[in-house]
């Protein structure tokens, strides 16, 4: 009997385990079937549950990252990084690892929050030793850089992808040619120094606005400023000194300081500009690199 | 012998039926408790959203016992908190029953709360009621209560409560401390006249200002004061009161000689507003301290 008693007891510990991660693995199901149904808000509360659940890392992380699907599914970015970031690396096999550091980063990336998706990507690229697994991450790190206007690196990292994917010599060679072309150092944004722009209006009134190319709004500035002094000068031939000097001059002072802040926002708004239309460009061109 | 062999036989048939039974636990994790235990989890991770949607399932309100629904009402209250959504957190603040493990921290939250949205009167009612076990609760007490009378400018009452802090408790110490460096600064937010800004500016643009505290405003209301005053007595002189420009330029100067003299008015009330607004801000980050470092 007391053998009996020690056997059965020895048997207890493995299903105390195996209870645990059934019932996890039951919640996931059912999770799977709401997530099939588009309840993305419902489902990602099961798979909360089952990464609550869960013993296992490698399962609770399995949960947590499709819960950070849910998220993404509803456009929810922000909320899918914070999700995200709840996930612990420990015990994380390679595959597992890039997976959850790769989706961490485009949510990051899709929330704007650059600084932590290219952290996430440095991460990936420095834990996950699978070389041909971290690399598939490089269109994504493209796009971070592209962001950060640091086309230069994002070109070296999509020639890498390019180079260790599984294409052929000539197909590689056809992908190569197009990164270099958009990439070309003529088709990189110029972007205005906004220092210079307001320097510049400063010196000379107008030649800001030109220089952060808007040709209209610096002639229309420098003729403002140019008619304010007009009406100092009339005035005071005219013997209207106050009327000459205070209205005049007040007049010239108003255009000339507004022109040096809207010099200010007209440089901004072209490097905006230019990134966009380039990184937009781009993007088209990366995503049909991302892997399935 | 044999009655030992049919006891083991037993065993292990009730052990067989029993191991199925434990593994199969996926219908035991909807029990209330399990549910109330995983929405704690949730709400310990931010996820306030998820939190809410199943403290609304209707069945979770109808399976629960007494103790369980007043766990449900804390963990509404403390989700709402947690999202700043303050007058929603006190409801279900307010529903904790006194003999619930949360109550404590709950109705002081709901106090803070109380305070923090400005409801004096029922912070008042609920200072008064609030549960107090030991020295540290009666001094956590004593802290609300005067910076309520502190936030009302009560100052009388200020004094009184705050002369039976003992300073013996760490948790609120300084903070009880505190309070009576913002009580010396709200006492000395200067009670300036409207009157005597408004009649300073009318003798002198923009001194109004410069009286109720803001110097850098008073010269940028001097300044088109001082220019279409000067045109309009040149236009004056030279033209005489029936020319245009002159009618021009007086009735701009007085637009702006008007509108300088309403500003310095209102610029008084206004800065003692912000002055007081930056003191409150300060009182009420204090008053939260001592809860997350007594309750977290």
């Amino acid at each position: 009997m007391r053998y009996i008693i020690l056997f059965c007891w020895i048997c207890i510990f493995p299903f105390a385990g195996y209870s645990t991660e059934v019932v996890a693995e039951k919640v996931l199901q059912k999770a799977d079937s709401l997530f099939q149904l588009a309840d993305y808000q419902q489902a990602g509360i099961w798979y909360d549950k089952a990464a609550y659940l869960s013993v296992d890392n490698m399962q609770k992380t399995h949960a947590l990252m499709r819960k950070g699907d849910c998220y993404l599914m509803r456009s929810n970015y922000a909320a899918a990084e914070q999700c995200l970031s709840r996930i612990t690396y420990y015990g994380l096999n390679d595959s597992m690892q890039y997976a959850a550091r790769y989706k961490t980063a485009l949510s990051a990336y899709l929330n704007s929050s650059f600084e932590n998706a290219e952290s996430q990507i440095l991460q990936l690229k420095a834990f996950v030793s699978d070389t041909l697994l971290s690399v598939n991450a490089y269109p994504l790190y493209a796009l971070i850089l592209n962001e950060s206007n640091r086309w230069t690196e994002a070109k070296e990292v999509l020639l890498q992808y390019i180079s260790a994917s599984g294409n052929s010599a000539e197909q590689k060679q056809q992908m190569k040619q197009e990164v270099e072309s958009l990439y070309a150092g003529s088709s990189i944004p110029r972007l205005k120094d906004v220092e210079k722009a307001k320097k510049l209006s400063s010196i000379i009134p107008g030649t800001g606005q030109i220089y952060a190319g808007y040709w209209g709004e610096g002639i229309l500035s420098v003729t403002l400023q140019a008619l304010g002094l007009g009406i100092t000068g009339l005035g005071i031939w005219k013997q209207y000194y106050a009327s000459g000097v205070l209205i005049g001059f007040s007049f010239f002072q108003r255009f000339y300081m507004g022109g040096i802040t809207r010099t200010e926002f007209l440089a901004q708004k072209k490097n905006y500009t230019l990134k966009r239309n380039f990184n937009n460009s781009r993007k088209e061109f990366v995503l049909k690199l991302l892997p399935d | 012998m044999h009655i030992k062999l049919i006891a083991a036989v037993r065993f292990i048939v009730w052990f067989a039926l029993c191991t199925p039974a434990m593994a199969q636990q996926t219908d035991s994790t909807k029990t209330v408790s399990d549910e109330l235990q995983f929405i704690d989890y949730l709400i310990n991770n931010r996820e306030f959203d998820d939190a809410l949607v199943l403290l609304r399932q209707p069945e979770l309100l109808t399976k629960a016992n007494a103790e369980q629904t007043d766990s449900i009402h804390y963990l509404m209250g403390w989700t709402f908190y947690n999202m700043k959504q303050l007058d929603s957190s006190i409801v279900y603040f307010k529903k904790i029953s006194s003999t619930s493990p949360a109550y404590i921290k709950g109705s002081y939250y709901k106090t803070f709360e109380l305070l923090y949205s400005g409801r004096y009167a029922e912070a008042e009612v609920a200072i008064s009621n609030l549960p107090v076990q030991d020295s540290l609760q009666q001094e956590l007490r004593l802290f609300q209560q005067s910076t309520g009378y502190l936030l009302q400018k009560k100052y009388s009452l200020f004094d009184s409560a705050a002369a039976q802090f003992t300073y013996t408790n760490f948790a609120c110490a300084t903070e009880q401390k505190n309070l009576f460096t913002y009580r010396n600064e709200l006492k000395k937010v200067k009670q300036r006249s409207p009157v005597l800004a408004g009649v300073f500016s009318a003798v002198l643009p923009g001194s109004g200002k410069l009286y109720a505290g803001y110097k850098g405003q008073a010269i940028a209301t001097l300044m088109p004061c001082v220019v279409f005053g000067a045109v309009a007595v040149e236009n004056y002189i030279k033209d005489g009161p029936k020319d245009a420009k002159f009618i021009a330029a007086a009735s701009v100067f007085s637009i702006f000689y008007v509108g300088n003299i309403w500003g310095s008015v209102m610029s008084v009330k206004t800065i003692r507003t912000q002055r007081n607004n930056e003191i409150y801000n300060s009182i009420l980050l204090d008053l939260h301290i001592p809860l997350r470092r007594i309750f977290n």
